[in-house]
């Protein structure tokens, strides 16, 4: 009764019970792979819950403290307050601990699903007419999610973070012409500069995330709005969505992956350890960890400059820093790539039409093998970013390692690219001439108790009398 | 926690074995060497020394120099050697740096004096 009134006297309000109804019964496709991207929803909202519990007892600043906490080997020692704090937040405040991790771990989590979701996307066509504003949304929240991880994981002003920040200076610094100046303007000044860590701070909790927010809504509300795409099935066509509707099926479905992506994170935040910045100590300009490694999304990029030959030259009598192509032009050639790939694609196939089913990866064989070729580079950077932990655990030199993986990064792709396009133009083949469904046979019985058997061409369906 | 850019790193080497440009040899009186630390890559301090072979070693990216033949950049992306800081031994015996960095410290920007 109550409800009744409260849901009449909204109605009569705002009119909303029409919108309402017709967007209560709206069809998502049920596929798995949709999932990706709701786990990556889902584990931002994770994200902003734990980090405003963050916020809270964070102190973003420079100035120095003498460590008083219980934490035993930094009792007396001069750190950062924002190092202090962070120091607080894992061992005094109740529940820090766990908040911080499961932070962490919310946001290695919300990269992987994000790359996978995209992978999803670009190995099924998904981004082609008329959905390419939401694979450049979806591009701009990949480059995003970067730049938040890593604001994140640099505010603690540990060790670790500290020479992070240190090489990202230098990259910006790199740049010709402006590089500098802005260097100086992102940094506040020469490196350390008391300014980085507020202002870092206010791009982590403020600029990023409302960027990311933006984005993410004009996502959703162009998936909403061009619904998702989806494979061939019964009943679908190229202008009709099957599925499940929103209420009440893919909303309880929706809430039961998001509490249990919640609780997984939750998991291993709670049991298994990350950034354990005690360990590294505070920042300090002298010295800094070995072996070090960033997290995994940023590892691509430290692989490039760890394989990166040592070229460095003049332009215009000017110094380009050896950095510069490998921390700025190559990885801008890499998004860029991968943003205009849906329109490099649509006029090298002089494709224009609207495609509202995903392909499978065998019917596109250049773009799978493009994408595996991509992969393969990726995961060789990624361990090139790592090859000192590599190097120790294969008991070999790191050169040898590095001369190995220079190797790989050429040939790998070329290997991978080549077996995956064989693949698909095989897979492709059996499907030219699919196994031909056998005669369909209708059994009717006689009046003396015997059976007729006629055949029912196919497509028709044979009513029951 | 002292300037980024003004890390040194102070080592003694076999006098005769130092093959520094005749202009800077005065400057490591004794075989105490002292150089940069910031690596003229991405700027990481150089914190790992190889003893063996008498390299300074970057833990971020590998970059490799040549403590006897004046920090020249032997392996890794590094591209410059590291800039030398000259010392004198005072009659005292304390090591006092008798002038600047002989180069810009850290890696390469536009606006380099080269």
């Amino acid at each position: 009764m109550i409800v009744r009134r409260a849901v009449d006297g909204i109605d009569e309000r705002l009119g909303a019970t029409s919108f309402v109804k017709r967007n209560l019964r709206k069809v998502f496709p049920d596929h798995w792979s949709f999932m990706l991207g709701e786990l990556a929803l889902y584990s931002f909202v994770l994200l902003i819950l734990t980090g405003i519990f963050l916020s809270f007892f964070y102190v973003a600043s420079s100035s120095e403290t003498v460590y008083l906490g219980p934490y035993a080997p930094m009792h007396g020692q001069t750190v950062s307050q924002a190092y202090g704090s962070v120091l607080r937040l894992s061992f005094e405040v109740r529940a820090g601990l766990v908040m911080r991790q499961t932070h962490h771990w919310a946001a290695l989590i919300f990269m992987a699903s994000v790359v996978a979701h995209v992978v999803r996307v670009f190995f099924t066509g998904a981004f082609r007419k008329p959905r390419e504003i939401s694979w450049l949304i979806g591009i701009g929240l990949l480059i995003g999610g970067i730049a938040a991880g890593f604001s994140g994981y640099s505010l603690p002003d540990d060790l670790l973070s500290g020479t992070g920040l240190r090489i990202i200076y230098s990259a910006v610094l790199s740049i010709p012409l402006v590089g500098t100046w802005l260097a100086f303007l992102l940094f506040g000044g020469e490196f350390p500069s008391p300014e980085l860590l507020p202002r870092l701070f206010v791009m982590h909790i403020l600029l990023i995330p409302l960027a990311l927010l933006s984005l993410l809504g004009a996502h959703l509300a162009l998936v909403w709005h061009q619904t998702h795409t989806q494979f061939r099935g019964p009943g679908t066509t190229e202008d009709t969505v099957t599925g499940i509707p929103v209420w009440p099926r893919f909303a309880l479905k929706g809430i039961g992956v998001a509490l249990m992506t919640f609780a997984v994170i939750a998991m291993l935040g709670g049991l298994a350890q990350i950034n354990p910045v005690w360990l590294y100590g505070p920042f300090v300009a002298y010295t800094a960890p070995a072996p070090a490694q960033p997290d995994f999304y940023v590892g691509w990029l430290e692989g490039l400059l760890r394989l990166w030959p040592n070229w460095e030259f003049t332009l215009f009598g000017r110094t380009v820093g050896e950095l510069f192509l490998p921390a700025v032009v190559v990885p801008g050639i890499i998004f860029t790539a991968l943003a205009l790939w849906p329109f490099a694609e649509a006029r090298v196939r002089r494709d224009t039409a609207t495609h509202h089913y995903a392909q499978r990866p065998r019917e596109a064989p250049v773009r799978s093998a493009v994408g595996a070729a991509g992969i393969a580079m990726f995961i060789v950077l990624m361990l090139a970013g790592s090859n000192d932990v590599l190097a120790k655990y294969l008991q070999i030199e790191v050169d040898t390692l590095n001369s190995v993986l220079l190797v790989l990064l050429f040939v790998l792709p070329v290997v991978v690219g080549l077996l995956t396009f064989w693949i698909c133009r095989d897979l492709g083949r059996r499907e030219v001439r699919p196994i031909e469904a056998p005669p369909r046979v209708a059994l009717r019985r006689t009046a003396d108790g015997g059976f007729e058997a006629t055949h029912v061409p196919h497509g028709e369906r044979e009513e029951a009398p | 926690m002292g300037s980024a850019d003004s890390q040194a790193v102070l080592i003694r080497v076999e006098p005769d074995q130092l093959q520094l440009p005749p202009d800077r040899a005065a400057a490591a009186p004794d075989g105490l060497v002292v150089y940069s630390k910031i690596c003229t890559h991405a700027g990481c301090p150089l914190g790992l020394y190889l003893a063996a072979t008498q390299e300074l070693r970057c833990p971020c990216h590998q970059s490799t120099f040549d403590v006897l033949d004046g920090a020249r950049p032997v392996y890794g992306p590094a591209p410059r050697p590291l800039p030398q800081l000259p010392i004198e031994i005072g009659d005292d015996g304390i090591l006092r740096a008798t002038g600047d960095f002989t180069e810009p410290v850290g890696p390469s920007f536009w606006d380099m004096p080269s």
